[in-house]
């Protein structure tokens, strides 16, 4: 009944069927087949996978199944996480390796580099921006793939998308996604479509802060035993706290980075940690009645965000919007539930025999407001997998 | 008959009126019932327009009926029907709740805002209007700027004008229902000639051929969406109290890239904003070259500048000028007449954007194609011996005014 797409995770999706769909259908609705979600239903012969891929808005994985719900993943379940996935090996033992970072990318992914022994990538190569030619030295020790990914945007400050029509990317926010200046302004009330920004009538927002788990600084772990680990403490990076006494509050975060060979590595991933827990600029919950919203916006899309009345502004942020000067804050939208609404198709198609079924006439259709999660631009570098717990530590 | 007056909603004059009228109070709730009656049925749609627009806003209700329940109140719901005895009948049910404290309730402005970035190194000097007549509730050291104020005088109204030294501030007031729309800005249609009544909210039918008749007003300066053969005119008055009228002066806006061509009558014309403390419209227009021109007007509580900004799909050379030419002299950030006009007053033209200025016609242009182009027009009050806040230069000047881009959204806080 709906879709919830997140930046740089799984994501979730759901639906129901009717009551009278028949058995037949339900049958060939295997777990772990893909899921298309159209803007509009398709012809039966458009019902093909190249069709589905070109005009699908989003593509989800086929996960759980209760009676007549449906539910399942985006399409970085293929990716696996922190405790499962693909796992990246050395060619024997362990291996240091330096590239910049979209060699790195490359690397990981399989897509057209073969240093590493890894899986095939499950995405067609979409574009890897070779944005930063910094490079930085990791060491190969059977990690998981997703979470060695996860710390090469944090330390680059890059992000990573798979898009409905399969294809992988990877670059800085500005390569892969909107920007402000570009669309979308929410307000509190109107809704004026002026000559460069859509303003989208805000039904209901919630701001809210919770600093409580916010790190000051880092203590970052990375290759190397005993004396000889490789360590990077920078306790207070940034302290907006004093205690009573009046002495910076230290709350140093350990963060694990088995690949960091030296300490620039490791200063890196525990600067992506600190920020990935910046929650200084507050979230914001906000929804909104516009119609089919995946026009407008995708996570990771940056926008603007004014409501003078809930402190929602910036006054060095100057924008002309309907006619008058607004001064919004700057969001990075981080996840958007929509709903499946009637009028889209929705269609699943077999992992095994490659045959499509459509679902279209058999959807419970539901019809509510989209919903948006902002977190604030400098959370830009959030990867949402956790650093892996469990993760061993070699050498 | 004004027996009730509901925000901006009361019946024109005798032959219209409230009939059957009911005020059924349970606690805070109110529901008034009656029906709009009138011998003329368009004077009688007025009425209707003007209680619809106000739903979901606060507005001062007054009543000859009974003063004790004068004060104000949230509309909750208006419920406007017809009748199949008369089409001249609206039967009429309005659900609303006093807000705290009611009779004289405590509004609070949150006002935030920066000078509007230029190159021309001039700082804007935020303000903030009321009625001069009524309490404010906040001083000085509570905020943390110091004040001047001025007093300019519009129609029917004197104003206070707060200047701060800060931008983002929040000064509230206490207005009494009779106070609240003094120097309120307000949204005016044409129902006949020359008489203008109030439009409230942001649902407002088309005037006959998309415009004749929609002007925004604040009580010092208004603005009419006019026209001058097919070219639209901005017919701007500004109030001097001095001589208790009204000072007109028409301008157009105009593409000086090529061949240029002037912005022709508008096909509509919308309501984005219809507040007290501002309102915006906007006017559609299309030419061949361009079917996508939009002009946002506006005004604010307090201000003696119209605010405008045009722009179309592509990009022009845009410029504002006087319809008929008249000289002016180039000051930092616009230009203003050279010599006072025949009511003793100098017309002002401002740009945060660097223009290039014809001072034999009284033109600011953009010196090559852009997207939009936003301008202020204003007056020196005054003339040549204007004082503050009217003067063009000097001490809390129209300029400095100008270039203070303030966002200004007015809440009742209660108590």
């Amino acid at each position: 009944m709906s879709v919830n797409e997140r930046l740089m995770a799984d994501g979730s999706w759901s639906v129901s069927l009717v009551p009278e769909v028949p058995s037949s259908i339900i049958a060939q609705s295997r777990l772990g087949n893909a899921m298309f979600v159209t803007p509009a239903e398709l012809p039966p012969s458009m019902q093909t996978l190249s069709s589905l891929l070109a005009s699908s808005r989003y593509t989800g994985v086929l996960t759980e199944q209760k009676e007549r719900d449906f539910s399942g993943f985006g399409l970085l379940w293929y990716l696996g996480n922190s405790q499962q996935g693909a796992v990246i090996n050395a060619t024997s033992g362990w291996q240091d390796l330096t590239f910049d970072f979209r060699d790195w990318v490359r690397e990981l992914m399989d897509l057209g580099a073969a240093t590493l022994v890894v899986e095939p990538c499950p995405y067609t190569e979409g574009t890897i921006y070779d944005f930063d030619a910094t490079t930085y030295e990791m060491r190969i020790s059977g990690q998981l793939r997703r979470p060695f990914l996860d710390r090469i945007c944090q330390m680059y400050h890059g992000m990573y998308q798979v898009r409905a029509d399969n294809t992988f990317h990877a670059g800085r926010q500005e390569d892969l996604f909107a920007s402000a200046t570009k669309e979308v302004i929410i307000l509190p009330k109107g809704g004026v479509r002026d000559i460069s920004l859509a303003g989208l009538r805000a039904l209901e927002m919630k701001r809210g802060w919770d600093v409580g788990s916010q790190p000051t600084g880092w203590f970052s772990v990375g290759a190397g035993e005993g004396t000889s680990a490789t360590i990077d403490y920078t306790p207070t990076s940034i302290s907006p706290y004093n205690d009573l006494l009046g002495q910076d509050v230290v709350r140093a975060k350990i963060v694990n980075a088995p690949d960091a060979v030296n300490t620039a590595e490791a200063a890196a991933v525990g600067v992506g940690e600190l920020l990935k827990d910046l929650f200084t600029t507050g979230s914001l919950d906000v929804s909104t009645d516009t119609h089919d919203i995946g026009r407008f916006l995708t996570p990771g899309d940056i926008i603007y965000v004014y409501d003078p009345r809930q402190g929602l502004f910036d006054a060095d942020n100057q924008v002309r919007h309907a006619g008058e000067v607004m001064f919004p804050t700057v969001r990075m939208v981080q996840a958007v539930t929509w709903p499946i609404e009637e009028g889209m198709g929705v269609y699943i198609r077999s992992s095994t025999t490659g045959a499509v079924i459509d679902l279209t006439p058999y959807i419970e259709w539901e019809s509510a407001p989209v919903r948006f999660e902002l977190g604030g631009y400098r959370r830009r570098l959030v990867a949402q997998v956790e650093n892996p717990a469990n993760e061993r530590r070699l050498r | 008959m004004t027996a009730y007056v509901i925000g901006r909603a009361q019946a024109l004059a005798a032959p219209t009126e409230w009939g059957g009228r009911t005020w059924d109070q349970d606690g805070d709730r109110v529901r008034f019932e009656g029906h709009i009656w009138s011998t003329d049925s368009a004077a009688a749609r007025v009425l209707r327009q003007q209680l619809l627009g106000h739903e979901g806003e606060v507005v001062p209700v007054t009543s000859v009926d009974d003063p004790t329940v004068d004060g104000f109140y949230r509309v909750l719901s208006s419920k406007v029907g017809s009748s199949a005895r008369s089409p001249n009948m609206f039967p009429v049910s309005v659900d609303l709740e006093r807000v705290m404290a009611y009779s004289s309730p405590q509004f609070e402005s949150v006002l935030v805002g920066n000078t509007l970035t230029n190159a021309l190194g001039i700082t804007g000097k935020p303000f903030w209007s009321v009625p001069n007549a009524a309490p404010l509730t906040f001083t000085d050291p509570e905020f943390g700027y110091t004040r001047s104020v001025e007093h300019p005088a519009g129609q029917n109204t004197t104003v206070l004008m707060e200047f701060f030294t800060t931008f983002t501030v929040n000064p509230r007031w206490r207005p009494l229902p009779s106070q609240y729309y003094i120097g309120a800005c307000l949204v005016e249609q044409e129902v006949s000639s020359g008489v203008w009544v109030p439009v409230t909210g942001l649902q407002q039918h088309q005037a006959s051929g998309g415009l004749g008749g929609i002007r925004i007003n604040n009580g010092l300066v208004r603005c009419r969406i006019a026209s001058d053969g097919s070219d639209l005119a901005l017919s701007v008055d500004h109030w001097k109290a001095s001589s208790q009228s009204w000072n007109n002066k028409q301008y157009k806006v105009v593409s000086v890239t090529g061949g240029g061509f002037t912005v022709p009558v508008p096909v509509a014309v919308t309501i984005i904003r219809n507040d007290p403390e501002v309102v915006v419209v906007r006017s559609s227009h299309r030419i061949t070259d361009d079917p996508s021109i939009d002009l946002y007007l506006s005004v604010r509580r307090g201000d003696r500048w119209v605010r405008g900004e045009v722009g179309g799909k592509d990009s022009w050379a845009w410029a504002v000028k006087r319809s008929t030419a008249e000289a002016a002299t180039s000051i930092t950030g616009g230009l203003r007449a050279t010599s006072d006009d025949a009511g003793g007053n100098r017309y002002m033209l401002a740009s945060a954007t660097a223009t290039t200025k014809d001072t034999t016609n009284g033109q600011i242009a953009l010196p090559s194609a852009a997207a939009t182009l936003a301008f202020g027009i204003g007056s020196e009050i005054g003339g040549s011996t204007a004082a503050a806040p009217d003067q063009a230069t000097g001490t809390r000047n129209m300029i400095e005014q100008y270039f203070a881009a303030q966002a200004e959204y007015m809440s009742a806080i209660g108590v």
